[in-house]
This record gives C-alpha cells, sequence and structure tokens, in this order.
C-alpha cells in the first residue's frame, strides 16, 4: 500500500522498526530496546512512543498481535498488547537501511579520497 | 510514587478522545513502568527520565490533537498481513452508546422547544401576558440550569458524538459575547449576514468532518433556525400564540427524538432522512403559520395567500437542506480526495475554496441587497457576479483534478460517489439560478420545475453521505 513513512524515517521510526524486526513487543520492551540500539542515544517519552505507534498502525507498517508477554499492570489478568512489524514494515525498513547504506558509502568514499 | 502516577493518569485525558481509548490504559502501565526502573536506578537517572517525560508530554499533546484534526480519516487498514507468528488481533467495534449519552444528545433540543414555547403558551393559557411574564423568567432560568452543567461536561468530553448537539450553545455564547464587545463598533449587518454564517458553516464542516452523525447533530438546530423568520416576521398581534407555542414545541422535540435515534443507531443515512423529513414537516407549520397569520415578509403579502406552497418549497426547504447538507458533502469530497494519494487531497481542498467562494458570493450578496426590492435580492452586482463564476470554475478544476487523481490510484477507485457529488451541483443549480426568484424579465418556473431538482439534490446528498458512511464503516 502507499504509505508516508516511505523513506527516509525518521530517527525515532527507525529504531522502532528495527526493534520490532526481531519480534513482537510490547510498548516498555520498545522503549527499553530503542534505548539500546541506540546506545542510549535515543530515549523516548511515553507520549511519543505511542503517537510513533499510532502513525505505523495508520500506514499499516506494524500491527497489533495477541500480547505473549507478562500481564498488563494496570488491567490484571488481561495479556499486554504488542506489536508486530507487518510485511510493509520490513519493506520500509529495508528500503531505508538501503537508503542509509548508500548515504554512508558514498560518504566513505569521499572521505577516502579526501585522507588519500 | 503513586501520585505522580495518579497525575499522569490525570493528564491523559488532555489527549484526544479516541487516542486515549486505544493507548490509555497502555500508556499508564509503561509510564508506571519506567518510573519504577527509572527510581531504582536512583536519583539522577529518575530526575533525567521525570525531565524527559515532563517536556515530552505538552509536544505530544500538541502532535495529537493536530493529527486528529487534519489526519486522514479512518485510513487504518481493517487487515494487514503480518509476518509469520503473529496474529493479528481483531478489530474492536466502537461501545454502543450508554442511555445519559443517548439523552445528552437529546437534551438542547427538548431545551430549546421548552424555551422558545414557554412564553407563548403561558400566555394563551393564562389569557394575560403582563401576569405571565413573571413566572416565564423564572422558569427561563430554570431551564438553563442544565446547560450550566451540561456545558463543561460536553467540553471535557468534546469527541464523543452527542456533544455535538451542543454546539449550538457556544454558538449563542460568542453571539452573546459579540453583542458585548462589539455593540457600537461592528457593522451588525456584515457581522450576522456574513461573518457569523461563514464561521457557522465552518464549525458544521469541522463537525461533519469528525463524522457524518456529529455533523448531523450539530448541523440540526441551525436548520430549524432557518424557518424562525417566518414567525419573528409576524407582528405578535396578530399571530396565535398557542399554536406557535405548540408549533415550536412540537418541531424541537421531533428533532430531539432525531438526534437521539441518530445517536443511538450511528447509521447517517437513516439519521439524515429522518431530519429532512422532520425539517419539512415541522417547516411546513412555521410557513403556514408565518404567512397565513399576516406574515409581513418581503416575499409575502400579508393575510392568506396562496404563494405559502412555493415559498416553502424554495426557500425555506433547500436553506435548512443546505445547512444540514453541505458540511456532509464537504465532508464526503474530503474522504474522496484522502483516498486518492496528494493530487487528490490537493484537489479535494481546490474543490472547497471554489465551495467557500460560491458560499461568500451568495452571503455577500445577500448581504448587499438586504433592503433592497424583492424583485433586486438575487440579481447580483457585477463583482459579486465574477465572485460566484470564480467559485463554480476553481470547484470544477478541483473536481477534474480529483477524477485525475482517482483514475491514477490503484484499487482506490469510487467511481460511484464521485458521479453523485458532480449530479449533485447539476441538480442543485436550476433552483439557486433560475427558480428562486425568477430575475427581471423572466418568466417563473412552476412549482415544480424548482421543487423536482431540489428533492432530487437532497435524495442524491442522502444517498452519497450514506455511501460514504457505509464505506468507512467496512
Amino acid at each position: 500500500m502507499p504509505s508516508d513513512a516511505t523513506p527516509p524515517l525518521q530517527e525515532p521510526t527507525f529504531y522502532i522498526l528495527l526493534s520490532l524486526s526481531q519480534e513482537a513487543k510490547h510498548g516498555y520492551a520498545i522503549l527499553k530496546d530503542v534505548e539500546d540500539l541506540s546506545s542510549g542515544k535515543i530515549k523516548l517519552g511515553t507520549g511519543t512512543l505511542y503517537g510513533a505507534l499510532s502513525r505505523l498502525l495508520d500506514q499499516g507498517l506494524i500491527q497489533r498481535v495477541d500480547g505473549a508477554g507478562p500481564e498488563d499492570d494496570t488491567h490484571p489478568g488481561k495479556p499486554r498488547k504488542a506489536y508486530a512489524l507487518t510485511h510493509s514494515g520490513l519493506g520500509v525498513l529495508h528500503d531505508e537501511t538501503a537508503r542509509l547504506d548508500g548515504l554512508l558509502s558514498a560518504a566513505r568514499r569521499r572521505l577516502k579520497e579526501l585522507r588519500a | 510514587m503513586k501520585l505522580l502516577r495518579a497525575l499522569y493518569a490525570a493528564l491523559l485525558r488532555l489527549y484526544p478522545e479516541p487516542f486515549r481509548r486505544e493507548f490509555g490504559a497502555e500508556m499508564l502501565d509503561v509510564y508506571a513502568r519506567s518510573l519504577r526502573a527509572s527510581r531504582a536506578a536512583g536519583p539522577a537517572s529518575l530526575l533525567g527520565w521525570l525531565l524527559r517525560e515532563t517536556f515530552d508530554l505538552p509536544a505530544s499533546l500538541a502532535r495529537e490533537h493536530w493529527y486528529a484534526l487534519y489526519a486522514q480519516p479512518n485510513l487504518r487498514p481493517s487487515t494487514q498481513s503480518g509476518l509469520p507468528g503473529n496474529a493479528p488481533v481483531a478489530t474492536q467495534p466502537p461501545p454502543p452508546p450508554r442511555a445519559w449519552e443517548v439523552l445528552m444528545a437529546a437534551l438542547p433540543f427538548l431545551l430549546f422547544g421548552l424555551l422558545m414555547s414557554i412564553g407563548p403558551l403561558v400566555s394563551a393559557i393564562l389569557g394575560r401576558e403582563a401576569a405571565a411574564n413573571s413566572s416565564i423568567s423564572r422558569l427561563t432560568y430554570l431551564l438553563l440550569l442544565p446547560v450550566v452543567v451540561a456545558l463543561p461536561l460536553s467540553l471535557w468530553k468534546h469527541r464523543q458524538i452527542w456533544t455535538a448537539s451542543w454546539y449550538i450553545v457556544y454558538v449563542l455564547l460568542v453571539l452573546m459575547g459579540a453583542g458585548l464587545v462589539f455593540d457600537s463598533s461592528i457593522d451588525p449587518q456584515e457581522f450576522y449576514a456574513v461573518l457569523l454564517a461563514l464561521g457557522v458553516a465552518f464549525l458544521l464542516y469541522y463537525a461533519a468532518r469528525a463524522g457524518a452523525v456529529r455533523g448531523l447533530l450539530a448541523g440540526l438546530p441551525f436548520a430549524l433556525a432557518a424557518w424562525q423568520p417566518f414567525l419573528e416576521s409576524t407582528p405578535h398581534t396578530l399571530i396565535d400564540p398557542f399554536l406557535q407555542g405548540m408549533l415550536s414545541l412540537a418541531s424541537w422535540v421531533m428533532l430531539g427524538l432525531v438526534a437521539a435515534l441518530a445517536t443511538q443507531t450511528r447509521r447517517a443515512g437513516l439519521g439524515l432522512a429522518l431530519a429532512l423529513g422532520t425539517l419539512a414537516l415541522a417547516g411546513f407549520g412555521f410557513a403556514c403559520l408565518g404567512i397565513y397569520q399576516g406574515g409581513m415578509l418581503p416575499f409575502s403579502e400579508p393575510g392568506p395567500s396562496l404563494r405559502v406552497a412555493g415559498i416553502y418549497a424554495a426557500r425555506g426547504l433547500l436553506l435548512s437542506a443546505a445547512i444540514l447538507l453541505g458540511p456532509q458533502l464537504a465532508r464526503c469530497l474530503r474522504a474522496a480526495g484522502f483516498r486518492t494519494g496528494a493530487l487528490g487531497r490537493a484537489a479535494y481542498r481546490l474543490a472547497l475554496l471554489g465551495m467557500v467562494l460560491l458560499i461568500a458570493a451568495v452571503l455577500l450578496n445577500i448581504n448587499a441587497n438586504m433592503y433592497l426590492a424583492w424583485d433586486a435580492m438575487w440579481r447580483l452586482s457585477a463583482p459579486l457576479d465574477r465572485l460566484l463564476y470564480a467559485g463554480l470554475a476553481v470547484y470544477h478544476v478541483g473536481y477534474v483534478l480529483l477524477l485525475a487523481a482517482t483514475w491514477r490510484a490503484p484499487g482506490n477507485r469510487d467511481w460511484f460517489s464521485l458521479a453523485l457529488l458532480y449530479g449533485l451541483i447539476l441538480a442543485v443549480l436550476p433552483a439557486v439560478f433560475l427558480g428562486w426568484p425568477p430575475r427581471t424579465g423572466q418568466p417563473a418556473l412552476a412549482l415544480w420545475q424548482i421543487t423536482l431538482p431540489l428533492l432530487a439534490w437532497m435524495a442524491l446528498s442522502v444517498l452519497v453521505v450514506a455511501h460514504t458512511a457505509r464505506q468507512e464503516n467496512t
């Protein structure tokens, strides 16, 4: 489907998609994983995280799945909702990675020439 | 820590209702877990986390309200193929409205009915207007009490459907404020005839954009108000107060029932059809009472007049139907535009601009000719003529671009809606340009020549709205 989230992606969005590429995760797990993946550089606020998740759901890049994680603290007895990457989301992630790869390659080439 | 959690739970209420309903519980859970983890990591970590959340909240609130207002309507895919091993959660239908919400949707209509009928009815029953006045004013204050209670509630729950019924109260408050502020510095003719009309048009469009049923609830009081001049221009000494009171009460109660039914069933097409039927029924009473009892409207002779049927069909019905259906049609146009990518969105905005130009031309024309003779009222002066035709041209450019965008968008082609939307323009033109009223030197059209296109326009409009609402629901 056509998507507004075609590359370039914003950094937090990229990290959220990357985090979900491994497995379905609930909100808190995404928050921690994004922090780990970015070596502590990206620390998402709760509002920003859920705003981004809402937009990614709208664009069909992620979807809600039956949570496999621990119970929801606010609703004991209910499994926590989890989010998973869709095929479209995986495609966008690949496209963005390829784009960043191209940028890096160009930059490395030019810097190498400068050094030489 | 419990205090922070409770504070965040309260602040979550500031998010738009649909967003809060969908993510509120999860956000609170994530907030509580992050709080525990930061606290365990030490005071510096807790302080950093607190600062981050404090700055994140207002930015996130602003962003979500912006998206709620301007994002694409209802485009979340209902099914989406996922990666293996993940079973999608089924989309939950919205919960059915509760009884108090249905009552709140109907309440403003019932209050208006009582407020507008109590004076004439008490006068008629007691037979002494002076003696009745004191008891009427006390009762009026009593009737306003529910408004004082309900208004903050409707502002607080502003994303719920029933709150749209209370938009009329906001407009009345603005009018009261404008009366106090601009009493001597503004031309009331310009304010009421152009600025207020455009403001109300935007408000109704804003309501309809958020949902067809919301637009219906917001538009109903304004549509009925279009009939009020029939009574207001009739001298009080001539009009029968009992009939006037009963007519007001019955009309508003009928609209209240329509509002309750629309809120309960959430069926936009059915609600619109019932609303138009109710307006036709109530409006006929206003037209007959106003004119047969000696109305002095500029378009009527005093005393019984055979022209009542023509005036009723062409003036009141067209005007009230336009108030109710116009914003809904703009909303359908928006849905068609947003389905077809960036070009469609631009085309929809262009078509909307054309509509605004048309409305402005008509309003300015009425304003300019307010005190002119009947036969000159709709004779357009040259600049306004150009504005009207410019509006039509811009609308058509937008419509053609919308067709092109639809043609280019694979899998999203809804030619049916687009054909109906264009059919509406064709259907309404004879009624606007030829039928009401005839220009000087032109023969008047027969009643059926005005009424048939008008009825066709109304039926088509309801069809378009019902079709769009059904598409969104599926």
